[in-house]
């Protein structure tokens, strides 16, 4: 099996120009798929077998030369890096981590949350082969249709496409992810002892989430390495991307090693794939020959950071029709498992002018005596009466989408990190638009509930002018930093993901959502990281 | 025509307001509004397995209440008015009765006439209904 050996086994690994030592006994496995590539090669001859290398012990004595630099080992570099496996394209993937997380790598994180309540941002992500695949849950499902549309209530809304130029991407990212086929509904689902719940005219849906917490770095190392024109450089930090004087292109990145040496790699593109913080970070800390940072003329770099807003807040009394819930609870279907969650139609959050939610119902334990006896009342009118016995009570666990707000945002700190980079200041800021229009979601969804004679609901965030719950977070998702429009004074990226201005450069990751819908984010990266990928090989023809 | 207007006229085409009853009203006994011999007030028993948590959600929700209404203009609220109707509905067909209150139930909500008890979103009938046994019952 092809892959990585382990420090103890770093001489069997094939070496190239660079001192790299020959391993013989996969030149069969390589002989049937010979790459014609490019002029120029970083790994020295092409029967060479470039592997996963340590940086800390093989770092190049000169400067990398390659085509395709990817900046950072998670859900899209891996994704965009693998679209390239065994083609004639040189990649070089460069990640900060090694196989497995340490400390020092880990603290290279660190940083200071100011404004709203947060995760401590070491422990928010993970820098490491895979990076926060390591750690996330697995939650899968695609944006709404209308998350990419403009929306007049929601400021800087609307993507440069609509969802039907992502759907085939959304398809890939499927099997990347390691899902089942797409199926996001409750009716992909729904089964006679897990019912859908289904509400009048359409006015709440069901949206189903796949969940397999893939990681990535784990599945696809082994594919990294044998890839004879794919190098995976661990322990690789990318502390400066050096653009030429004009600006227009990017020259080099100047990547360190943590108490090593430093070197440079040069590549004919770039895609910055280092989550939705340290993408920021790293343009805003390439600034030696522009002072805002790099893509950063209309100082828009770091701005309009989004989280999705999460609290357990607003109960729910389902009625004796509105059982079994299981479809709404986590069960498993084949390899991966599946999760319902209540969310109001694109119509009823039109007319409302509301930003996207869903509500996952978290079971609570048995009801007090005030609830037992709403119990009976609610199957007096939504079940004729039936027996009320042993009452279930459900929290919603919401999700939100943020209004996209440019003081939400990431800066430079003053404080450096191990590199000497700048460490970063979050300062996560939400409006009261976000949390008015949770409590009016929830009013909706009360009486949406009530009509189908489905239960009662307690809307969660009492009136129009009280505080958030006090469990409030984000839920580790890091979007908008790099926000995608076709207007350079709106976007730092295009619809192509290139950084505008500088034709060279490409950012892949959340940052780049304009905004973040109500879905967990990562399906969405590896869609749009394939979607670069196809875009970047018409680079390459 | 408004909300209030659809909303009664709907209600009243349910009870079967018409001739018939209109003949039931003239010649129904007047019966005292909590009385717990009042066929009304027995009919709204029989929507629940147990009526006594009915009358402890009627009780909380009249707590709440600024100004506390009684069992009459409660009862007289369900009945839209019309509370001899639906006294004679309720002697000769409770289920009838129960089975419009239900949908009416079910409309408050589309409507937006809904009333929080203990933060809990109720229908306007369902508060209704439960305050009207929580007085009949002595409670509230």
């Amino acid at each position: 099996m092809l892959g990585w050996r382990g420090a103890a086994a770093r001489d069997t690994i094939l070496k190239h120009a660079t001192g790299c030592s020959r391993d013989g006994s996969d030149t069969e496995l390589r002989s049937s798929h010979r790459v014609v590539g490019p002029t120029r090669r970083s790994c020295g001859p092409l029967t060479a077998r470039c592997v996963l290398i340590d940086a800390r012990k093989e770092a190049p004595k000169q400067e990398i030369d390659t085509d395709l630099c990817i900046i950072g080992a998670g859900a899209a570099g891996i994704a965009i890096a693998r679209e390239f496996a065994g083609t004639a394209v040189r990649v070089t993937l460069l990640e900060s981590g090694g196989r497995t997380p340490d400390a020092a790598t880990q603290s290279l994180y660190r940083g200071t949350s100011m404004a709203q309540k947060y995760f401590r941002l070491d422990a928010a992500r993970s820098r490491y082969l895979g990076g926060s695949t390591n750690c996330w849950m697995g939650f899968c499902r695609p944006l709404d249709e209308d998350d990419f549309e403009r929306r007049d209530w929601i400021p800087h809304s609307g993507w440069p496409y609509d969802r039907a130029t992502l759907e085939p991407y959304y398809r890939r990212a499927q099997a990347v992810c390691a899902l089942r086929p797409f199926g996001y509904r409750g009716v992909d689902f729904a089964t006679p002892r897990r019912p859908e719940l289904i509400f009048p005219d359409a006015r709440v849906l069901t949206h189903c989430f796949q969940i397999a917490p893939t990681r990535f770095g784990e599945l696809y190392r082994d594919e990294l390495a044998a890839a004879r024109n794919v190098d995976t450089w661990l322990y690789a930090n990318v502390v400066e991307i050096e653009p030429d004087p004009g600006t227009r292109r990017v020259a080099k990145l100047r990547v360190r090693v943590l108490d090593g040496p430093e070197f440079s790699v040069r590549s004919r593109v770039v895609v910055l794939a280092t989550g939705g913080i340290e993408n920021a970070r790293l343009l805003l800390a390439s600034n030696r020959v522009e002072a805002a940072g790099l893509g950063n003329r209309h100082d828009l770099v770091g701005r309009f950071f989004m989280e999705h807003p999460h609290t357990h807040s607003g109960e729910f009394l389902p009625s004796p029709v509105a059982r079994p819930l299981g479809l709404y609870q986590l069960h498993r279907r084949g390899r991966v498992e599946v999760l319902g969650v209540l969310a109001l139609s694109a119509a009823v959050r039109r007319d409302a002018r509301l930003a996207n939610f869903t509500a996952s119902l978290a079971p609570r334990p048995q009801a007090g005596a005030f609830e037992r006896d709403l119990g009976v009342v609610i199957a007096g009118f939504d079940a004729e009466g039936e027996r009320a016995q042993g009452i279930p009570r459900f929290v919603f666990s919401n999700e939100c989408e943020q209004v996209p707000n440019p003081e939400s945002r990431v800066q430079l700190a003053y404080e450096r990190d191990a590199l000497g980079m700048n460490r970063v200041t979050l300062k996560w800021r939400l409006t009261s638009e976000d949390r008015d229009s949770l409590r009016r979601s929830h009013e909706i969804l009360a009486r949406e509930i009530g009509r189908a004679g489905l239960g009662r609901v307690k809307p969660g965030l009492g009136g129009a002018d009280g505080a958030w719950p006090a469990d409030l977070n984000g839920a580790r998702h890091h979007m908008g930093t790099t926000r995608m429009h076709s207007d350079p004074k709106q976007g730092v990226v295009d619809a192509d993901s290139r950084v505008h201005g500088i034709a060279n450069l490409f950012v892949a990751g959340s940052s780049v959502f304009p905004t973040s819908g109500a879905a967990n984010p990562t399906l969405t990266i590896v869609a749009l990281a394939l979607r670069l990928a196809d875009h970047l090989k018409q680079e390459f023809v | 025509m408004s909300e209030r207007d659809l909303h009664r006229r709907e209600f009243l085409a349910q009870l079967g307001v018409g001739a018939a009853s209109a003949l039931a009203f003239s010649g129904a006994g007047v019966l005292a509004c909590g009385d717990a011999r009042d066929p009304l007030v027995g009919a709204l028993e029989g929507l629940f397995d147990d009526p006594e948590a009915a009358r402890a959600i009627g009780a909380a929700w009249i707590a709440e209440q600024p100004t506390p209404p009684d069992a009459e203009a409660l009862l007289t609220a369900i009945a839209d008015g019309r509370i001899e109707a639906a006294r004679a509905l309720a002697r000769s067909d409770p289920a009838a009765l129960l089975a419009q209150l239900r949908a009416r139930h079910h409309a408050d909500f589309d409507f937006g006439r809904t009333a929080e008890v203990r933060g809990w979103l109720l229908s306007l009938t369902e508060a209704r209904v439960c305050g009207a046994l929580a007085r009949a019952g002595g409670r509230g």
